[in-house]
């Protein structure tokens, strides 16, 4: 019995689990809540005892579709997953709107399948699912915008879907074969055949590449408290694992990735909405896996998953944190907020642990799995790419190590003095701040789980070359990262003492969303008034000229108009005299 | 408070002198005192700086996309 579960896709217990949710809600109110709960840990123990392996396949078509593949790569997306939809769960313990419960599984479950999908048509059907059960947790956004926001979001989610089909139809009309492998061999994304490119650029939305960005920061922080948390953990990430599995080595990735890393740190230090800036945040960390993608080393890989694996935990808990906030305050808006260490210490202590984790304070997950991302770039003699990985390492301490924990606990208190979070909001956050220290501390089981063992270049007092096993603790690698961070704190304290440092102000800032909210519609508008305009216009002169017409006609055939006019009989009888003479005169010749 | 921070950051450029650096992929930066330290503060008042010149180009009133 159990054998048979693992040809269905992972996280398929959760997707048809979450539609007898509803039954539930009928005997407790908390029931779909702990339903959900428990079908993401049966289907966590399911995973994890699963061996790797191909399961599944379909034949449809005359084709054998390989809906489940568990290897190296999908076995740690896999596990996170898993976890992260744990952690979710509990955080959402207290929620009652049973169809978040419902779309927070299919979402988790869809997600789960996906990473695990060795063909592109199961590939697609779950990334599609993915999209649209998300929605429903921006949906569930208290805010005014979270509809259209949603909209936005949904409509922005199912054209990356239809880009992947498109894409795989072509691959398959070229190459006879449905199966989800590597594109290319490290080659540019110009060398890549049509289809290829395609899939590429569906992927590139899902990752939030530069320019495809503004979905996720428009509607991450509309989404519901808890929804918001599901969302940070699986569509990025989705589409990173699928980055990896597709497109390693292709070198393109590694200048998308470093201006993903750079451009949001700027955003991030002039937004206000503090679920906004991890938004920003976020996308700043997708441009370090995406590097890492790029880069396709072996150290690289390995840097890429582990660091999507440690991302989506201290992530998850920094949402969580604001979550929590929100859920007390009722805003996240950094000028409304302040003090809140006094009333909320639980909370304000996993805030710092998932904001050291995001920096890169040795000692916590961030620190183990990003340096392997920088290391590969040095490794392979990327100066200027080390240099950004550098300043954008900068960049997530100014707005997730300090803007967040200082604005919404520290900072100018701002009176309001509230309940610490639920009970199952701390459970979740201290599994979450477990999980962080555990991976920095203890990061081997986290190397373990990786593709492959990672590696690093070794070059000895002779100059030889050798590989030999990465080793994040090195005094060197400990001192010069403390000396980036704690340099950069001492930055951030001049700018306060100097009162350089920026104030929160209420604002709305633009970004590439502006060209879809307000270009185009803006646009269309005056396209349309010009077309009114020029259309009236012709018909005006239209008009005028039948008038015209009209009038000049009537002069003539008017009763004293030349051709209207009586005539007097004399007059017809002469002129029927001159054209009987000319006749006459004519026959003659 | 800022002073013990002071105290962190001085131990800090001071704890280059107990170690030799052999796994520099850059030697001529990574190697060079106080690199990383010097890099930290000035990319952060940089990115910051970037940030209120950003706002002269993209900050709206709160209702832009209401009105």
């Amino acid at each position: 019995m159990i054998d048979s579960l693992r040809h269905l896709p992972p996280g398929t217990i959760m997707m048809l689990g979450a539609l007898v949710l509803p039954f539930l809600a009928k005997a407790s109110k908390k029931g779909p809540a702990i339903g959900a709960l428990v079908l993401s840990v049966i289907s966590l123990l399911l995973f994890w005892f699963t061996p790797a392996g191909n399961y599944g396949n379909i034949e449809l078509f005359g084709n054998t579709l390989n809906t489940v593949r568990i290897d190296s790569l999908s076995r740690i997306f896999g596990v996170i997953f898993h976890l992260a939809a744990v952690m979710a769960s509990i955080y959402a313990l207290h929620v009652e709107d049973t169809k978040q419960h419902i779309a927070a599984m299919i979402y988790a479950g869809g997600a789960i399948a996906a990473s695990c999908a060795g063909d592109l048509v199961t590939l697609f059907v779950f990334w599609e699912l993915t999209a649209v059960s998300s929605v429903v947790l921006v949906w569930a956004g208290a805010g005014k915008g979270a509809y259209k926001s949603g909209m936005r979001y949904l409509i922005i989610q199912v054209i990356s879907g239809v880009l992947l089909l498109s894409g795989a139809i072509l691959e398959y009309s070229a190459n006879g074969t449905l199966a989800f492998n590597a594109f290319g061999n490290g080659e540019s994304l110009w060398e890549l055949s049509r289809g290829a490119q395609l899939i590429l650029l569906a992927f590139g939305i899902k990752a939030a590449f530069p320019l495809l960005h503004n979905w996720l920061q428009d509607a991450y922080p509309q989404a519901s408290t808890t929804g918001t948390v599901f969302l940070s953990a699986f569509t990025t990430k989705l589409a990173i694992y699928a980055l990896a599995r597709g497109f390693a080595g292709t070198d393109e990735l590694i200048y998308i990735g470093c201006a993903m890393t750079l451009f949001p740190i700027v955003f991030a230090v002039i937004e206000n909405d503090l679920r906004r800036v991890l938004a920003y945040s976020l996308n700043n960390q997708l441009g370090f896996m995406v590097v890492g993608i790029g880069i396709g080393s072996e150290l690289a890989i390995n840097g890429a998953a582990a660091h999507a694996f440690c991302h989506i935990i201290y992530k998850a808990l920094l949402f969580m944190s604001m979550g929590a906030v929100l859920h007390r305050v009722g805003t996240t808006k950094a000028t409304e907020l302040g003090g809140l260490h006094k009333s909320m210490p639980w909370t304000t202590g996993f805030c710092l642990i998932g904001a050291g984790s995001i920096s890169g304070f040795p000692l916590l997950s961030g620190f183990v799995s990003k340096s392997m991302i920088i290391t590969a770039a040095g490794e392979e003699h990327m100066f200027w790419v080390w240099i950004v990985l550098l300043i954008a390492s900068a960049g997530v301490m100014e707005h997730s190590g300090i803007k967040i924990p200082f604005f919404a606990f520290f900072a100018h208190d701002s009176g309001k003095r509230v309940k610490e979070a639920p009970l199952n909001m701390l459970i979740a956050m201290g599994m979450a701040a477990a999980l962080c220290i555990g991976a920095g501390v203890f990061y081997w089981h986290l190397y373990d789980l990786l593709p492959s063992q990672p590696m690093m270049d070794h070059v000895d007092h002779e100059g030889h070359h050798h590989a030999e096993p990465y080793k994040p603790y090195t005094a060197p690698h400990v001192v010069m990262q403390l000396q980036l961070l704690m340099f950069a704190v001492l930055a951030f304290v001049f700018l306060m003492q100097t009162k350089l440092y920026p104030d929160e102000k209420r604002s709305t800032n633009l970004d590439t969303d502006w060209i879809y909210r307000r270009f185009i519609p803006t646009g269309l508008e005056g396209l349309g008034k010009a077309y009114h305009a020029i259309d009236a216009a012709w018909r005006k002169i239209a008009v005028a000229g039948i008038g015209g017409l009209i009038a000049t006609m009537g002069k003539f055939f008017n009763e004293r108009g030349v051709l209207g006019r009586p005539w007097a009989t004399s007059t017809m009888a002469f002129w029927a005299a001159v054209l009987l003479g000319a006749f006459l005169l004519i026959y003659y010749t | 408070m800022i002073i013990g921070l002071v105290v962190v950051c001085v131990g800090l450029l001071l704890a280059e002198f107990t170690f030799e650096n052999d796994h520099a992929h850059f030697p001529k930066y990574e190697n060079m005192f106080g690199f990383q330290a010097i890099f930290g503060f000035v990319a952060f008042v940089v990115i910051v700086f970037l940030g209120m010149g950003l706002r002269l180009i993209i900050e709206r009133d709160e209702d832009y996309y209401d009105r």
